[in-house]
């Protein structure tokens, strides 16, 4: 319900008033009707929700405000640094609907079915969640503190590039792999299984990633001479 | 003794990943794009390291319990 809240006031709300305030001309009575669809949608996703409403007709509901009126999404919302932050804010929340929508779907396809010692209490389960969080913030620290006014394509290469990371290492690799291990009793079978088969855990993987990323850490500090 | 080992490594690994990951948005905002992307990758395999160092403590673990 917050999720969907915040959402909702981060990209239709905030946007529009936004909009309204300063840009001319200011959006038409009428449009305001149109983005109250995406609003009645998410209330009554929040009130029944069935997958197909909350990740289906929910975020197709904002497509008609956003080929009327587009600017929600332009530059004069989305510019400079507090640019880069709503962007980010509207993502996390937009993030946190799907996840809370989805989980709450495996959440009752799964509860028949589960045993008492797999219940959710472990630490873990917010692990895929903050290390994205983490490696986004690390990527958006640098483009915090630039100077007002610098040439902005690198800052928005970094922007989306920290962005495909910060998903990539949280929800594949942390979640995918190491938190799936912890909690899911059908991963901790299939590495079992690969422990039985191979007799030992294998250490292939960490030592050529640690291989790779010392040949390319040196060949790094070679060219640039910073690290 | 020895999955605290291994989970301080991981530890360091993954903080060696995030300051590279943080040296490559540096580079980036900079218009340097080659360097950039070197960093994101040893950022990515300093990463992918300490995450099977940590799988490797949860095998450990798993392996105590049995």
């Amino acid at each position: 319900m917050a999720a969907g809240a915040c959402l909702e006031l981060l990209f239709v709300v905030l946007p529009l008033t936004h909009l309204g305030q300063w840009a001319s001309p200011p959006p038409a009575p009428w449009i305001y009707g149109v983005a109250a669809v995406p609003l009645v949608l998410t209330c009554a996703a929040i009130v029944n929700p069935i997958p197909r409403l909350t990740v289906g007709l929910v975020p197709l509901s904002h497509l008609p405000l956003l080929m009327i009126e587009p600017r929600i999404t332009g530059p004069l919302v989305y510019a400079g640094t507090t640019g880069i932050w709503s962007w980010t804010l509207t993502l996390a929340a937009a993030f946190a609907w799907v996840w809370c929508a989805l989980s709450h779907h495996r959440g009752d396809r799964e509860r028949s079915d589960r045993s008492d010692d797999d219940s959710p209490t472990n630490p873990l389960v917010w692990s895929p969640v903050v290390m994205a969080v983490l490696v986004w913030l690390v990527f958006l620290a640098p483009l915090v503190t630039a100077s007002r006014g610098a040439e902005s394509t690198g800052a928005v290469t970094a922007a989306l590039m920290g962005l495909v990371v910060s998903l990539w290492v949280g929800f594949r690799w942390v979640g995918g792999e190491l938190a799936e291990l912890e909690m899911d009793p059908r991963a901790r079978r299939r590495l079992r299984t690969q422990v039985l088969l191979r007799r030992r855990f294998s250490p292939q993987v960490f030592w050529s990633s640690l291989a790779v990323s010392l040949a390319l850490g040196i060949a790094t500090s070679v060219v640039y001479g910073a690290v | 003794m020895k999955r605290a080992l291994i989970w301080t490594m991981a530890f360091v690994l993954m903080i060696a990943g995030l300051w590279f990951f943080y040296l490559s948005s540096e580079f980036l905002r900079d218009n340097a794009y080659l360097g950039g992307i070197l960093h994101v990758f040893v950022g990515l395999a300093t990463t992918r390291s300490s995450v099977e160092l940590a799988r490797l403590a949860v095998a450990l673990r798993m392996e105590g319990q049995r």
